[in-house]
């Protein structure tokens, strides 16, 4: 087919011929991969955190492994081998269960996987950074109080450290929503790859990369929103 | 023991499941998720035609098997061919020395030539004779340069450009005699209005230089599909099949010649 006379709105249009609605499902899926991911990240973050500063031995170098392996590596070339050995492991795992074939490891999940792996190794420096930056009295203040370790950081280390922590979770998140398009090379149709797949249909390649640059930058943008309306709730009471 | 952990899996299960594995006459072409059209062609639906797509369609009947597209971004290809998420590769991967050492491939399928256009009324016969004199207008770093210089290089003069719209701009304003380069792009050129005074003076043969060609990527020591597909490709080149698709296309043979 010949798009040369056709115009960019109506290409874009959500008409039976126009590429709307596989713009829209893709950003959504790039959004669904991110928040997905980034809620892994803060868990395995949480998580490293705690066992880089909670004083055992075994746990703290379990942690340091993970956070220098994950940030040495490209996350490009790390998506591809969790990602194939991942299903491969998965797949081996249900053999010897005697499952074979039982069933397959959805994508999304090993790609959600795979991206939340990898920014927990980020995020465990995030939060051990905040947390080392609160005054030990803080900590002090609620022993005293006779608080368990669980009420602790539920109460007074948790809520004091995320205040800390949020420009560096910003961050992570504005790179995880841009690198959540590397899951096209596991076959994943999100933002940049539907953008590739129309450029190539209409071989109008400036104008569709561009477009899609316009819809990352109006998703950084709008969750740039959010993170200030959090880092204002969170500020309460610093002035 | 046993017993509750293997109800634990089934709960993630339900989580994580897809469909069941493939079926053993399944076969899972990947399609390149950017199409190339006319070779490949996509639509917002999610519906694949094209050159490709039909001559996929032509084996799977002859195979007899079951066919389902995987779309995959090109970079993860062969990876996904390692690791069987697919079980071939499609969409013109070409068949290069490095790619030997890690994937086996199918017979050939297709091998787009290059073509020569030139004005209407030059006489051009594609020989040594024919090219003396002549200035002609090539892409830098190309196979079709390495063929041409080969062959026909000291009868010619060879302008090396960076786009094929570079060389077509020059061919328009006289100061090239003749343009060599992609077919299709080529003829994009002389389907329009700008290319009514120029015509294809002919294509290259098949020869090493060029490459060659595209076949259907497939996992080392898959000797079982590699017959069965070889088989249903000399099926479809034999019985007219082929050239039947490829005329709804090309004006050319998409084979190539041998």
């Amino acid at each position: 087919m010949d798009y040369s006379q056709t115009s960019f709105w109506s290409l874009v249009s959500f008409s039976e011929t126009g590429w709307g609605w596989a713009f829209v499902q893709g950003a959504w899926l790039t959004v669904r991969i991110s928040l997905a991911s980034y809620l892994l990240g803060i868990i395995l973050g949480l998580l490293g955190a705690r066992a880089k500063l909670g004083g055992n031995r075994t746990l703290y170098w379990l942690a340091e492994g993970y956070t220098t392996l994950i940030r040495a590596i490209p996350t490009l070339l790390l998506i591809i081998v969790l990602y194939y050995t991942g299903t491969r492991f998965f797949d081996a795992t249900l053999n010897v269960l005697g499952l074979a074939g039982a069933m397959t490891l959805n994508g999304f999940a090993a790609v959600v996987f795979c991206l939340g792996f990898i920014l927990g190794a980020y995020m465990t420096e995030v939060f051990r950074g905040a947390i080392q930056a609160l005054p030990p009295g803080m900590d002090e203040a609620a022993r005293s109080l006779a608080l368990s370790p669980v009420q602790r950081f539920r109460l007074v280390t948790f809520p004091l450290m995320m205040r800390l922590a949020l420009p560096g979770l910003n961050n992570l998140w504005q790179s995880t929503l841009k690198d959540s398009s590397l899951v096209s090379v596991v076959g994943f149709a999100e933002l940049l790859a539907t953008g590739k797949m129309v450029a190539g249909e209409t071989r109008m390649y400036l104008t569709f990369y561009l477009f899609v640059a316009v819809i990352f930058l109006a998703l950084t943008l709008s969750s740039n929103l959010v993170f200030a309306l959090v880092a204002r709730r969170l500020d309460r009471g610093f002035r | 023991m046993t017993q509750k952990f293997v109800r634990i899996l089934a709960a993630v299960a339900v989580f994580a499941t897809g469909a069941a594995a493939a079926a053993a006459d399944q076969l899972r072409w990947g399609y390149d998720l950017a199409p190339f059209p006319p070779w490949n062609s996509r639509s917002p639906a999610g519906e694949w035609s094209g050159f490709d797509y039909d001559i996929m369609e032509a084996l799977c009947t002859h195979m007899q098997a079951d066919c389902e597209i995987v779309e995959i971004a090109w970079d993860g290809m062969i990876p996904a061919l390692q690791a069987n998420k697919i079980d071939i590769i499609w969409t013109g991967m070409s068949i290069t020395p490095q790619r030997e050492e890690v994937i086996d491939f199918s017979d050939r399928y297709r091998r787009g030539p290059a073509a020569y256009i030139a004005e209407t009324e030059m006489d051009l016969p594609i020989s040594v004779e024919g090219f003396q004199g002549k200035s002609v207008g090539i892409k830098k770093a190309t196979n079709f340069y390495t063929y041409f210089e080969h062959y026909y290089g000291d009868a010619a003069t060879v302008k090396l450009y960076d786009t094929t719209d570079d060389i077509i701009a020059d061919l328009s304003s006289g100061r090239l005699d003749v343009a060599m380069g992609d077919i299709l792009e080529l003829q994009r050129f002389l389907d329009s209005p700008d290319g009514d005074m120029y015509e294809m003076k002919g294509v290259t043969p098949v020869d090493p230089l060029l490459g060659k060609g595209a076949g259907a990527g497939i996992r080392q020591g898959d000797t079982a599909l590699q017959d069965r597909l070889n088989t249903a490709l000399k099926e479809i080149r034999d019985n007219g099949e082929y050239d039947a698709i490829a005329k709804k296309y090309f004006n050319f043979d998409p084979y190539g010649s041998d």
